[in-house]
């Protein structure tokens, strides 16, 4: 039998990306998750479409526990007990959350080590880069930090509740499918934008908002729900949707202005290699001509005398070894790979000591060991 | 039969805190309480394959990353696979040779579209896809590892003199294991005073400036969305995600675990499966053990108006119980259950901390009289059901509260009293703790005495529908 | 209502059955005992090699209101094989080579192309039409594209022809019966 990596872990390790959407899970050292799932969950029959809406501390432990226990015993096979687990989240997750499920994963089944390592600076691990502008695109929010030469620069964050579910609201506001139930509406909202919809280019886009006509013109395309109707998707709205993400609210904030506000808000000396070391992780960011898309807003948004004295020509992007939407997952199984990963862990012992989840992976949480 | 196992009409609250129905429920003898899914310990007694019923060991499952090596899922709708075979003859001369291929029964895919070729025998060595990236990640681990491993022996080297001459502790922290390891796979060894770790340079990836342009042909092209992957399809494989349905390779069949369940506080085994069988080796669920309570009879529910109500209670086990009935304090409901225990037995000592019980929160619609005294109920007896004349005493019995006796059977009245301010069609929640006799028949080596008994108190919520 | 039936060549219906209207069996059709046939809103042509398995309901009926309107012939094309309890309602047309299996309903104003795979339990009351080589499937109705056209074991034609008459009474041609 060929073992695909050079030797087994001593310990097996544990990678867990609890996205709002969907959940990354697998082993360290591997090269890809063993599964994406969604993020949901049943407590006694009912059922929990998404685990960080809830605001109850009893029904999040719950929720938790149900699906720990099920990423555990239906995915990963093996029982939780001493093993290392390495929880990928972003910086702005709360802080509720993270210490449910730090109880959780240490009280309710014991594991030995948890490191809770920030998506924005592990995702810079796929790339073997240490400084780069992250832009994390996901369902509920976008949020985008830069980090230098490996940390983040939290002064400079930025975030918008402008990601997938916006696109997904447009599609149920420009679609007619209110005939349907709550339920269903979303999973075929989502159905829609991922098959049916892309990004499209600034020109046409621009065009569009007019509302004239463009050439050539998009294919409209039939979908068929359940079997009972079908729809007709037009190909306006195929390729506007996503359009959201670029508009400019009261406060002018986009996805475009919130990179180039961290540019101007940024040092000298690094804007430039900001610019030029963009790296998009996230589902939403997969969609078709997403990052073209981008990129001709950022140019052309250059041009307005707000950033006029940026000095910067030109925008670079980061195409990392996966898909966008398990960059973060594979940034934490190279970082579960390493020595570090025992080093900046915390272990049980110190959990039940101090009773208390370190703000970020430490070695002070690690008792000494001379 | 199996609808009212569903009905949350009569549920008791475990020892955790959760409502269950009684059939969700184990009863740890060892602490005599009851313990439900979530306040157990699961370990992983057995994986196996859902289709095939093969056992793995759990090194094997590992190595294969949780799949079957033999069934296969359909990517489309991830039914079972099924081989399907045809004779062809490649040269005229040549006896026919016969080739197989797959094929879903449920959606039809067949495993000629991603253009696999037949393969001449039925187990079929069928083509595992590769990760396109692997090199690349292989790089990075290996170029991260080396770093922190670099970073590591520098710290030892300034602080080596602490040490003394005991070097084992190492073993774990600097990662000496994997050096051994590397040493049997026959790798080049790492350097010992750390200079030699530049083994793996990496290019740091290039940002691109010219990205990928949206096609021009994207906008006309006439979108057919049967061949375009769903979401589902394409997460089922996170490496590959193919957008288009003629790219999804079948997938080799997830693995399953058989569990068996360890009682937190005591550590005995609760339940647990006979190897490569569909039985269990130890089996202790509540309803083998905690009287069944049915409702046989409701009256009509009027707002603050007495109606009788009669349950019926049937002792499942082999020996004769009793039960006594108290009503349910709600201010005393909270508090921490120590665990019981036997005389003689060890002293239930728990080293570790225990997930914090739930906090129950219950709202009583109602007043309820439960019977008083102790109410004997007689042990199954399978034979009893083929004995006519069904004798029981019942002289001992006040009519007053026992309706009638048959067996292991009692059925008992209750009166209940919904509140004033009941809402019509809603469920009138009332509760009572019913504590029953358990007779532990476990054989004592080291003391062998006589079958002890333990009143054992469980809450009963009764949800008594109110629509009428 | 009196039923006209006309049988082609080595077509066999099983006499077991319920006929309204006008119905015509192309040439080596196996029609299953227990199937229902109901062509009110004209007749109906079914082409050869079909098999319509037991308890198949065909229903050629006009919507309520509607009665008075221009009768249509509702065509099913060859090689089809409908199973067990599938129930066609009113469908505007029907080409060669589908399969519609166990419990499929299909519904009004729908037409079916060439080479389609109707799968079990599929509810489908949409109007859109099903192309050529399309499979349905699931709870959701799925509907992907069919790899390659769907076939009836060799076999099962030969066994059926052997063995129906064997057990059931056969409809002859050129003696329409009274339908029950």
């Amino acid at each position: 039998m060929k073992i695909e990596s050079d030797f087994l872990p001593e310990k097996q390790c544990i990678v867990i990306d609890i996205g709002t959407k969907y959940t990354k899970f697998g082993f360290a050292t591997e090269h890809s998750p063993r599964c994406i799932i969604p993020t949901c969950c049943e407590i006694d029959g009912t059922f929990i479409p998404d685990i960080y809406k809830c605001k109850d501390e009893q029904t999040l432990m719950l929720a938790l526990t149900n699906f720990i226990h099920m990423l555990f015993y239906k995915y990963a096979l093996v029982a939780p007990k001493d093993k290392k687990v390495i929880i990928v989240e972003s910086l702005l997750s709360p802080t509720i959350f993270k210490e449910i499920l730090a109880k959780v994963l240490f009280i309710t089944y014991e594991v030995t080590s948890l490191c809770f390592v920030p998506s924005h600076c592990a995702s810079l691990f796929t790339l073997g880069i240490s400084t780069g502008l992250v832009l994390d695109v996901g369902y509920k929010e976008v949020i985008l930090i830069p980090v230098c030469e490996g940390v983040p620069v939290l002064r400079l964050w930025q975030a918008m509740p402008l990601a997938g579910q916006s696109v997904e609201n447009q599609i149920k506001t420009r679609i007619d499918i209110s005939q349907l139930s709550d339920e269903s509406i979303d999973s075929i909202a989502e159905d829609i934008k991922a098959r049916c919809c892309f990004v499209t280019t600034l020109k046409r886009s621009k065009i569009l908002a007019t509302g004239q006509s463009v050439e050539p013109k998009t294919t409209d395309v039939e979908y068929h729900i359940n079997g009972e109707s079908s729809i007709t998707i037009s190909g306006d709205v195929r390729e506007t949707v996503h359009d959201v993400l670029f508009e400019e609210n009261i406060d002018e904030m986009s996805i475009t202005t919130m990179i180039l506000e961290t540019i101007v808000n940024s040092n000298v000396d690094i804007r430039l290699k900001l610019a030029e070391n963009i790296v998009l992780i996230g589902g939403t960011v997969m969609a078709k001509g997403f990052m073209s898309r981008l990129k001709e807003e950022l140019v052309e948004k250059l041009k307005c005398s707000k950033y006029n004295n940026l000095k910067i020509t030109k925008f670079k992007f980061h195409v990392a070894p996966a898909y966008e939407n398990y960059i973060a997952w594979l940034g934490g199984s190279i970082f579960g790979s390493t020595n570090n990963l025992n080093i900046l862990s915390q272990t049980r012992e110190n959990y039940i000591n101090e009773n208390y989840v370190p703000d970020w992976p430490t070695t002070f949480t690690r008792q000494k060991t001379e | 039969m199996a609808s009212y196992m569903f009905q949350k009409t009569i549920t008791s609250i475990c020892t955790c805190g959760l409502q269950k129905l009684l059939p969700d429920l184990f009863f740890c003898r060892h602490c005599i309480t009851l313990r439900c899914d979530f306040c157990v310990s699961h370990e992983i007694d057995t994986t196996y394959c859902p289709h095939c019923f093969e056992n793995l060991s759990s090194t094997e499952a590992k190595h294969k990353k949780n799949r079957c090596a033999s069934c296969l899922e359909c990517p489309r709708c991830f039914n079972t696979l099924s081989t399907r075979s045809y004779s062809r003859t490649p040269e005229p001369k040549k006896p026919p040779q016969k080739m197989y291929y797959l094929l879903c029964l449920f959606c039809n895919w067949r495993s000629h579209e991603p253009n696999i070729p037949d393969q001449p025998t039925s187990s079929g060595n069928w083509p595992v896809n590769k990760n396109p990236d692997d090199g690349r990640i292989l790089d990075l681990i290996n170029y991260y590892k080396s770093v922190s491993l670099k970073e590591v022996f520098d710290k030892q080297k300034r602080n080596t003199k602490h040490y003394g001459r005991n070097y084992m502790h190492f073993l774990e922290k600097f990662g000496l294991n994997a050096m051994m390891a590397r040493k049997k796979v026959g790798f080049p060894n790492f350097h010992a005073d750390g200079t030699g770790f530049s083994t793996s340079e990496i290019n740091p990836a290039e940002a691109i400036e010219n990205v990928p342009e949206l096609s021009s042909n994207t906008f006309e092209d006439i979108v057919d969305l049967k061949q375009i992957s769903t979401l589902e399809q394409r997460f089922a494989t996170p490496e590959l995600q193919a957008e288009n349905t003629d790219d999804l390779f079948p997938i080799r069949k997830h693995l399953r675990v058989k569990h068996s369940l360890r009682c937190r506080v005591c550590e005995h085994n609760v339940v647990k499966p006979e190897y490569n069988a569909v039985k269990f080796k130890i089996k202790h669920l509540a309803y083998y053990y905690v009287p069944e309570i049915k409702i046989i009879k409701c009256e009509p529910l009027l707002a603050g108006k007495w109606s009788s109500l009669v349950l019926k209670l049937c002792n499942p086990s082999q020996a004769s119980t009793a039960v006594r009935f108290e009503k349910l304090d709600l201010n005393a409901i909270n508090i921490i259950r120590e665990p019981r225990q036997l005389e003689g037995e060890d002293l239930i000592s728990t080293p570790k901390q225990l997930p914090e019980p739930i906090p129950i929160v219950l709202e009583l619609q109602g007043d309820i009289i439960v019977p008083e005294g102790e109410i004997k109920i007689a042990a199954r007896d399978d034979t009893a059901e083929y004995d006519d004349t069904n004798e029981v005493n019942t002289d001992n019995d006040d009519p007053k509260y026992v309706y009638w006796r048959k067996g292991n059977k009692v059925a008992l009245k209750f009166e209940v009293k919904p509140n004033e301010n009941i809402k019509k069609n809603e469920n009138v929640q009332l509760g009572f703790v019913m504590h029953f006799m358990y007779s532990d028949t476990m054989l004592h080596v080291i003391n062998p005495k006589q079958p002890q008994t333990v009143l054992v108190p469980i809450k009963i919520v009764l949800n008594l529908p109110n629509s009428f | 209502m009196s039923s006209k039936v006309k049988i082609g060549q080595g077509a066999m219906v099983c006499k077991e059955i319920k006929v309204k209207g006008q119905v015509s069996f192309g040439a080596s059709t196996i029609i299953h005992p227990g199937v229902t046939l109901i062509a009110e809103a004209g007749p109906i042509e079914i082409g050869e090699n079909n098999i319509i398995e037991e308890y198949v309901n065909i229903i050629h009926k006009f919507l309520p209101g509607d009665e008075q309107s221009e009768p249509v012939t509702l065509k099913i094309g060859s090689n089809n094989v409908f199973e067990v309890y599938s129930t066609i309602e009113g469908v505007s047309s029907i080409g060669d080579n589908n399969i519609f299996e166990s419990k499929s309903f299909v519904g009004r104003n729908l037409s079916i192309g060439n080479d389609c795979i109707i799968g079990a339990g599929c509810h489908l009351t949409s109007t859109s039409p099903i192309e050529d080589g399309t499979c349905v499937y699931g709870k959701n109705c799925t509907r992907q594209k069919a790899f390659c056209k769907p076939s009836v074991p060799g076999g099962h034609r030969e066994f059926l022809i052997k063995l129906l008459p064997s057990y059931h009474l056969l409809r002859k041609n050129k003696n329409p019966i009274e339908g029950n």
